[in-house]
């Protein structure tokens, strides 16, 4: 095992020194202690099911307590937002549909009835004799004409375009798009040259 | 060699003394998952496992989570362990690889000792005496002295050469089960010790007897 013909017995002799060092007394079981407590502890982790995670605050420390605090508190606000959510879409159905029942006067007047229903929450132009909600259409379609527009200048509402001017503009902002049905104006954004 | 002075075992003993019992049946039972018998073979074999860590890099806080280190992996990568070698050098090459991974970590950190824990108790036995004795010709020199020397001078030994010397000189291993450990050939284990102790020799010259 050790060398016969070995040209250094002193070098020898001295590396026989170093067997003598030896760790603190009690550091072996210790190291022993130490390795299967790591062991045991990694194997346990392994079996340990997804949802254990959650019981870690008992057992963990305090920044893993409030992560999982945090995120219980998130978790429930969630569900208490899903919830509203939910329980307002079936209550607004439901009045969307008490508000369809009601009778509505014999004739509507179309010329100044722009509203808001509950589905469409812009301006919407009521439509008969379906009597059907629809949204405010977008450009290059058919609104009924709003009563102030109809006469001289009176859609202003101000001083600065009354009379010829009045109606100069209201023509050139709504033209109509036919004679034969004067009260729908086509929507434009843009001022055409007459 | 006095009973009571405390050391290292060396190779085919067990931390008693004893000759040591086969470990086959353990690591086939600790391969199977079983822990007690896992711990059994770490209480067998950590006195020289933490020996070569504490050896290779002469700090004892280092050698211990070393020690720590390399039989936690043993326990994670026994399902791997066929038997082609016997299960300690097996275990040796794992903690040969952990500290040399280690050392290359800190290879531009300058090393330090950490002696203060050892036992050096058995500094005024008579047989240890008469061992200073034959080692040195200077009688001022204290064995905690000696050692200081001794690691300093080890640490200067390139890795490779370092390892052989504890294998060998102070561990007990023959050179083919240095070999093993080390996956080289025995020749080369020869070599290397051979210059190692011509490297020690020349270190320590001042301190020893010509």
């Amino acid at each position: 095992m050790r060398d016969d013909q070995d040209p250094f017995p002193p070098i020898a002799r001295l590396l026989e020194l170093k067997r003598r060092e030896t760790p603190p007394p009690g550091f072996h079981d210790r190291l022993r202690r130490g390795v299967m407590r790591s062991i045991r502890a990694d194997r346990a982790e392994e079996i340990r099911p997804w949802w254990s995670v959650l019981w870690l605050p008992v057992t963990g420390s305090r920044a893993m307590w409030a992560a999982n605090a945090l995120a219980f508190a998130g978790i429930a606000f969630l569900a208490t937002a899903t919830f509203q959510v939910l329980s307002t879409s079936a209550d607004s159905g439901a009045e969307v549909e008490v508000y369809a029942a009601l009778p509505l006067p014999a004739e509507v007047g179309m010329r100044n009835t722009l509203v808001t229903t509950p589905h469409a929450p812009g301006l919407v132009a009521q439509a008969p004799p379906r009597l059907e909600y629809r949204p405010l259409p977008a450009q290059g379609t058919l609104v009924p004409m709003p009563a102030a527009l109809h006469g001289s200048g009176a859609h202003t509402g101000s001083g600065a375009h009354t009379g010829s001017g009045g109606d100069e503009v209201a023509r050139q902002l709504f033209r109509p798009p036919s004679r034969k049905n004067p009260s729908f104006i086509l929507v434009s954004d843009r001022i055409q040259e007459p | 060699m006095d009973p009571e002075t405390p050391r290292l075992p060396l190779h085919g003993e067990t931390a008693s003394g004893s000759a040591a019992p086969d470990d086959t049946p353990l690591v086939r039972r600790a391969q199977s998952g079983d822990e007690d018998a896992y711990e059994e073979l770490v209480r067998r074999h950590q006195h020289r496992i933490y020996g070569l860590c504490y050896h290779l890099t002469s700090n004892h806080e280092d050698a211990a989570d070393l020690a720590q280190d390399a039989m936690i992996k043993a326990w994670k990568a026994l399902r791997s362990f066929k038997g082609d070698s016997s299960f300690y050098t097996w275990l040796y090459r794992i903690a040969y690889n952990t500290v040399l991974n280690h050392l290359k970590q800190r290879r531009h950190r300058t090393p330090h000792l950490s002696l203060d824990d050892l036992d050096f108790n058995a500094e005024h036995t008579p047989e240890l005496l008469e061992l200073i004795s034959t080692i040195t010709p200077r009688r001022d020199v204290g064995l905690a002295e000696l050692h200081q020397r001794l690691n300093e001078a080890m640490l200067r030994l390139s890795e490779e050469h370092r390892t052989v010397v504890t294998l060998h000189d102070i561990q007990g291993l023959p050179h083919d089960t240095i070999a093993e450990i080390m996956q080289c050939n025995p020749g080369t284990v020869r070599s290397r010790l051979h210059y190692a102790r011509q490297q020690l020799q020349g270190l320590l010259g001042d301190f020893l007897k010509q």
